[in-house]
């Protein structure tokens, strides 16, 4: 049965961005429905049962996250993290751009779920055109009675604010994003206690992807069993895969959750150009451990791609071929983590900049066999020490790399120049 | 709930402490030691250095001990290879762009870095790029040099400001690497606590401009002291240092003690000590010769101004009796020397003309629900009546500051200005001489009624329950005795209530309990009891009753009183009508004066006598709470590099009761001790307090202009960088916190007076112009000039000695 | 008896010939092991700036308290020595001194020498307390000032210069 696509559908099109439209494909039917027929708990169980898991990268089934809010009479805010930064991830950008009113309607309905006050969506700053997009649907949405007092005469209020962010990295990670949002610096909190018992000013909150809330109003309208009846048991789902690199069609593909690598890459994504192999694989953006042609029959799912060691993450699939220099490629990467670290904790302030110091000095031709040593010991130092998981993002090319490609590595230190440049005059 | 207990294992030691307890602090407890840069008793914790990652069994990762609470059945191990590469490691981080230019640091040898690196560190940097270059020696305020390349980004300091100061001035800038301490807007960090974060700083980053490569730990000699800025009675440490230029007073830290200071210092009794190496100390005991003007001295010896002094006593007994002999101590003095200097009075010379009250207030203690510091933490309404304690106990404010702020107390405000307090608050105005009507009103609301008390505040007053805690500055009569009902009113609906004097002297309540006022004998007893007159070996009648502060001077005006001896007390500076005091010193009355410097008063007098600082005597000090605590040991007078003869005052007064009587004043330091004990100022207890009905309107010296008529009325204001003495006499204290000029008017007023802000403008009073800047704020009610006390340049009591004040327009040479 | 003085003699005339074991002291001076220790100097940097930052450590190292070190912020416009501090005061009561060189040992900056000068006899004892004027040496060295260690003071920089936009962010 060939994969009919979700959320995507129409996009390129219809435009979707305008309310009509919207509606005339069956937009705002599963919040309609909702208010009708379903409690708040049905919603939350029908998620659940769905095995919908996050989008945003963690991969934490979204129904188990509402559930966890505490029911002490505080108000509940519904965040939507929409600070899409992630290297090689453009799937959110899409969702906002072009489907507007499917992300509107994910949010009321898991606002009525959690039964939340207020909703936010942080959107990532440089989203201009998003921004002005979301405005526009909101406000269509306002006057159609889906947003504000008394949703489609429910008695459910809710409204909906866009922040923009100022470009910081880490507030795509949610407490990062939630002090962010209350007016301080864009800095992660320690976790225990979780937003869904102290997150924004210090209310039980539940921040969600875009991609992950875009799901909720299929899911309301069809049923968990349709849901579930997509991809692999354990993560179920469409999933939207940013494809990027070294291929002849990058770009966005919806396909169900657990489609393998190779397909992705050669069905969909066009291939390499002629006469290229795949060197590595980075299947969850610039944070994600490097895999190697040898792992293309990966399934592209949570759990598969864990396995193969590395990260589903926000399924921002980065492919790197044959002419790609692999300390080149983590230069870059470790100047991205260095210059986007929030500098709270010390192995991630110290660590990120270190390294990235080091691989420029590899990369340029200057390295010292000790240096090789130094590499290799930092990611420990780094890793799982720290408040958020971002010092242990900032490694993971360089520690996967320097497992496969360590002679890379060897031949800048000891010939003080790239391996590569041979295969890329061949 | 308080017995209960978690068991836990910490490497193989069993420990049982409270439920919520801190890893860390079990560990303490458990006799374990962490390491730890960011954590910090008083601050909430942040686990952002990660030097105190600790392994706990069943969890994946390491966990930072500052921020994880126990559980039972936890096990924590501290000693294992992995803890101790994980502490090296970040260790390695910390010190790969650390300058380690420890030698030329001012932390070098009390660093927690350098500490810890020996500790656990690594031996050698495996860092082989350049360091990252950050700013060095910023000048982040009037006390701190900032060097960023220090910093390791604890954010003690941020957060010192944010939570402990409430004031979010200090943040950190920029982010990862580039990360750096500054402030919100590039302002300097001008905080009256800006202190703290010296202290606070796990290394080198921000030192003192004081301290400044000026001494190394090891050189230090420590002494224990008590702050004798203000009443609250800090406890500090003095740091001495014997180098090239002889002994000098390095530095002043803090020694924390809960009960009072929590840790925490102000910056004036930080950074105010250096008056007492001043080379502006009076060097020997100067008179004015015979026949020449006011203002004449000549320096002379110790035993030739005793003769003088001697002599002229001796001359005034035999011409004008005793009443024609005053004393006025001012509150620098400890409780001993209080107590030996009324009893030269009234048993050496046999008058009771004594009083300690030499800037116009009333009392010093009331005995009303007296109150402890520590009430303010569990406070749920704070009522501050006229005081400012933000300028006159800023450590007070700070435990103010976290109850409103933190723990939702309800503070209001009443008095003719509100005081700058950081927190949120309500302010209920009450001109001078008019804050005991607003306090009845405030009563009759607790009752239902209360004309004039805002609906809102009447209501949380009626519903609040708990504590309620009220400050009172001490200053006008009537609204002591108003407040006294209104805490009896507030008892009286079965809530709790407490009071808290916050004086304006150190030791005003120490020289009150001493007996140091004209009707009262040591201990709180009445001076016209004949009884306790003749426990305390006086007649059982006073020749006449004694006079206080403004009748002595009113006394001396007439030509009734002859000689005047006043100790650490600048009348001309603090007394609120400038004209009397000025009057009486340049009446026919002799005019002996004891002081460090000379100050407008000194210069006035006949005899100047040098005494010594604080640094040089012991004895004990009673702060606002009544807390009598001993200060000293006696260490050394800095000074004794200069060629200073100074003595302490107690010596001074020991000296002259030998000199009258032919005995010493006291047998020896046993009895003193006793006669101390017995008027409860024994040492570690708590002192009594003055009954409300010795509150008199004749004591309050403050005098209030009556009527309507045009003009302003001047409320004095305290200010904690200003006063009559140290602050003044202290050049390099002084220029960091230079003090404007300033006189504050409510938006109305400037209005009617045309004034704008930043205008300099003649303010006329009674006896000519003063001339100030004005400052438009709403925290002035209208009517009202508030005019800060001990500002240089300012004379305050001119203005607040007579009648209304009228604002003279701008003055030509500002407008161009 | 006489051929005990020509054995005499002989003893005389053979030490006559052989070559002196002692030195015209003070026109000669014994020569001195390499590593004598003898009075104190401070030396200088290739430029002409003081080594001595006026740590203390030589202080804190010396077992007979001889040495007193008083620092100094220097003047941005006229330093004495590189980066911030430099010794107000550095002196030696050369009468206390053992000669131990624990002092120039602690040295972290290489600034402090036991030279080879020994003849340090006097006639006051407060003469032989010598202080900075004497023994900062007026020869330069040709060690350069490690400019990694002390960047250049500029004296007390204002708050803004460290404020977003005043100056460029750093390379990464």
């Amino acid at each position: 049965m060939a994969f009919e696509p979700v959320l995507t559908r129409g996009i390129g099109e219809l435009d979707l961005t305008d309310l009509k439209v919207y509606r005339a494909q069956g937009g705002y039917q599963a919040l309609e429905k909702a208010l009708r027929e379903l409690a708040p708990g049905d919603v939350v169980q029908m998620v659940t049962d769905s095995g919908l898991r996050g989008r945003g990268g963690a991969g934490f089934p979204a129904g188990k996250k509402w559930s966890f809010l505490p029911d002490d009479g505080r108000p509940r805010y519904l965040v939507c993290n929409a600070d899409e930064s992630e290297p090689g991830t453009f799937k959110d950008r899409l969702l906002i751009e072009h489907h507007p009113h499917q992300l509107i309607e994910g949010i009321v309905l898991a606002a009525y779920a959690v039964q939340a006050v207020q909703a936010f969506i942080y959107l990532r700053g440089e989203f201009l055109e998003g921004y002005r997009v979301l405005q526009r649907a909101l406000a269509q949405a306002r006057d159609a009675g889906y947003v504000g007092r008394n949703i489609l005469g429910s008695g459910f209020d809710l409204e909906i604010v866009v922040h923009r962010g100022a470009g910081a990295y880490i507030c795509g990670e949610e407490t990062g994003l939630l002090s962010s949002l209350q007016g301080g610096r864009g800095e992660p909190r320690l976790k225990p206690p979780f937003p869904a018992v102290a997150g924004l000013y210090g209310m039980p909150t539940v921040v969600n992807n875009v991609e992950t809330l875009s799901c909720v109003p299929h899911i309301v309208a069809r049923g968990p069993e349709w849901f579930r009846s997509i991809g692999p048991e354990t993560s179920p789902g469409p999933k939207i895969f940013s494809v990027s690199g070294h291929v002849v069609r990058p770009g966005n593909y919806e396909l169900p959750m657990g489609v393998p690598l190779a397909e992705l890459i050669f069905e969909h994504a066009g291939g390499l150009r002629p006469g290229r192999r795949v060197k590595a694989v980075l299947p969850g953006g610039g944070s994600s451990p490097a895999l190697t042609a040898d792992h293309l029959d990966v399934p592209l799912d949570f759990d598969s791609v864990a396995q193969a060691g590395s990260m589903l993450g926000s399924g921002a699939v980065m492919v790197l071929d044959d002419t790609t220099c692999i300390v080149k490629a983590a230069y870059v990467l470790a100047r991205f983590f260095a210059a986007e670290s929030c500098g709270q904790c010390t192995p991630c302030r110290e660590g990120t900049s270190w390294v990235a110091r080091i691989l420029g000095r590899i990369e340029a031709g200057q390295g010292r066999p000790e240096d090789l040593e130094v590499l290799k010991s930092l990611p420990g130092q780094m890793a799982g020490r720290t408040i958020c998981p971002f010092s242990d993002a900032s490694v993971g090319f360089l520690s996967s790399t320097l497992i496969h490609f360590e002679d890379e590595y060897l031949a800048h230190i000891e010939r003080g120049a790239c391996q590569v440049r041979e295969v890329r005059s061949a | 709930m308080s017995g209960e207990r978690v068991s836990l294992t910490i490497d193989g030691r069993a420990v049982q402490v409270p439920p919520g307890t801190l890893v860390l602090d079990a560990a303490r407890q458990a006799g374990v030691e962490i390491p730890v840069f960011c954590s910090h008793d008083q601050l909430d914790p942040v686990a952002v250095c990660r030097i105190c990652l600790v392994e706990v069994e069943g969890s994946r990762k390491l966990v930072p001990a500052c921020s994880e609470r126990v559980r039972e059945g936890m096990v924590v191990r501290t000693d294992t290879p992995q803890v101790a590469e994980a502490r090296k490691s970040v260790l390695e981080f910390l010190l790969i762009n650390h300058p380690l230019d420890c030698p030329v640091c001012d932390k070098g040898g009390e660093c927690d870095l350098q500490d810890l690196t020996y500790q656990y560190g690594p031996a050698l940097s495996r860092l082989a790029d350049a360091k990252m270059r950050k700013p060095k020696a910023v000048d982040l305020g009037p006390f701190i040099v900032l060097d960023e390349e220090r910093c390791i980004l604890c954010r003690r300091c941020t957060r010192f400001d944010h939570q402990v100061a409430q004031e979010r001035t200090l943040v950190v800038g920029q982010r990862a690497h580039e990360a750096l301490i500054t402030t919100a807007e590039g302002v300097p960090y001008a905080s009256v606590f800006s202190g703290n974060t010296i202290e606070l700083c796990p290394v080198g980053a921000l030192t003192s401009k004081f301290y400044r490569f000026r001494a190394r730990p090891w050189d230090l000699v420590r002494v224990d002291e008590i702050c004798h800025g203000c009443p609250v009675g800090c406890h500090i440490q003095l740091h001495f240092r014997a180098n090239v230029e002889g002994a000098r007073l390095e530095r002043v830290v803090s020694r924390p003690f809960e009960p009072i200071d929590d840790g925490w210092l102000c910056d004036r009794g930080r950074f105010n000590y250096g008056f007492v190496q001043s080379p502006e100390r009076i060097a020997q005991p100067l008179v004015r010769p015979l026949g020449a003007p006011r203002g004449t001295l000549v320096p002379t010896s110790w035993e030739e101004a005793f003769r003088r002094v001697v002599g002229r006593l001796q001359e005034v007994l035999a011409t004008q009796g005793p009443q024609g002999v005053g004393f006025i101590g001012g509150g620098r003095l400890t409780n001993e020397e209080a107590y030996l200097l009324q009893r030269l009075a009234r048993q050496v010379v046999g008058t009771e003309n004594v009083d300690h009250r030499v800037a116009g207030e009333a009392a010093a203690s009331l005995d009303v629900a007296p109150g402890r510091i520590t009430d303010l933490d569990r406070a749920a309404v704070i009522l501050v009546v006229g005081a400012h304690p933000g300028q006159s106990a800023p450590v007070v404010d700070l435990r103010i500051r976290r109850a409103a702020a933190r723990q939702g107390a309800l503070l209001l405000t009443l008095g003719p200005v509100d005081p700058e307090l950081r927190v949120p608050h309500q302010f209920l105005p009450a001109a001078p001489g008019h804050l005991a009507d607003r306090l009845e009103a405030l009563a009759q609301s607790l009752a239902g009624g209360g004309e004039g008390v805002p609906p809102r505040v009447a209501q949380e007053l009626h519903e609040r329950e708990g504590l309620l805690v009220a400050l009172w500055d001490g200053r006008e009569a009537a609204a002591g005795r108003a407040l006294a009902a209104f805490l009896q009113t507030w008892q009286a609906q079965g809530r709790e209530a407490r009071l808290l004097v916050v004086g304006d002297q150190a030791n005003s309540r120490g020289a009150e309990a001493a007996g140091l006022r004209p009707d009262l004998l040591p201990g709180y007893r009445l001076a016209a009891d004949p009884e306790a007159r003749r426990q305390a070996g006086l007649a059982p009648e006073p020749a006449a009753p004694g006079l206080s502060t403004q009748a002595m001077l009113e006394h001396a005006v007439a030509g009734r009183l002859g000689f005047l001896y006043l100790v650490g007390a600048n009348l001309v500076e603090t007394f609120p009508d400038r004209a009397l005091a000025t009057a009486a010193l340049e009446s026919e009355a002799f005019v002996v004066v004891q002081d460090l410097f000379l100050t407008e008063t000194a210069r006035l007098a006949d005899v100047v006598l040098p005494a010594a600082p604080f640094t040089a005597r012991a004895g004990h000090l009673t702060n606002l709470e009544g807390r009598v605590q001993a200060t000293g040991p006696r260490s050394t007078d800095p000074a004794a590099g200069l060629p200073v003869e100074a003595w302490t005052d107690g010596q001074i007064f020991e000296h002259l009761g030998e000199a009258l009587q032919g005995r010493p004043l006291v047998a020896g330091a046993g009895e003193l001790a006793t006669a101390l004990a017995a008027a409860g100022l024994g040492s570690g207890t708590f002192a009594g307090a003055l009954p409300v009905a010795l509150l008199h309107e004749a004591s309050d010296g403050s005098p209030t202009p009556s009527g309507s008529g045009e003009g302003l009325v001047a409320a004095p204001l305290p200010t904690i960088h200003g006063g009559g003495g140290t602050s003044r006499f202290d050049r390099a204290y002084g220029e960091r916190r230079p003090l404007a000029a300033v006189v504050y008017l409510n938006p109305e007023d400037a209005q009617r007076w045309g004034v704008v802000p930043g205008d300099r403008v003649g303010l006329e009073a009674g006896d000519g112009v003063v001339e100030a800047e004005v400052q438009v704020t709403r925290r002035v009610m209208a009517g009202v000039l508030g005019v800060p006390r001990g500002v240089p340049g300012l004379a305050w009591n001119r203005l607040t000695g007579a009648g209304r004040v009228r604002v003279r327009g701008r003055l030509l040479e500002e407008v161009g | 008896m006489l051929k005990e003085l020509v054995i005499g003699l002989e003893t005389t005339l053979k030490n006559f010939f052989r070559p002196k074991v002692t030195i015209a002291y003070p026109e000669e001076k014994k020569p001195r092991s390499e590593r004598f220790r003898g009075r104190h100097e401070l030396r200088r940097y290739a430029n002409g700036l003081e080594m001595c930052i006026g740590c203390e450590l030589c202080q804190v190292a010396c077992p007979a308290n001889a040495i007193t070190v008083q620092a100094a912020e220097n003047d941005p416009a006229n330093p004495r020595s590189p980066g911030e501090r430099y010794a107000y005061e550095w002196r030696v009561d050369l009468l206390r001194c053992i000669f131990c060189g624990f002092c120039e040992e602690a040295c972290p900056t290489g600034a402090l020498r036991l030279t080879q000068e020994f003849e340090l006899a006097d006639v006051t004892r407060q003469s032989l307390v010598w202080g900075r004027e004497k023994l900062v040496s007026d020869q330069r060295t040709d060690i350069p000032v490690p400019e990694a260690v002390y960047p250049e003071f500029r004296g007390h920089q204002p708050l803004a210069v460290i404020q977003p936009g005043a100056q460029g962010r750093g390379e990464a």
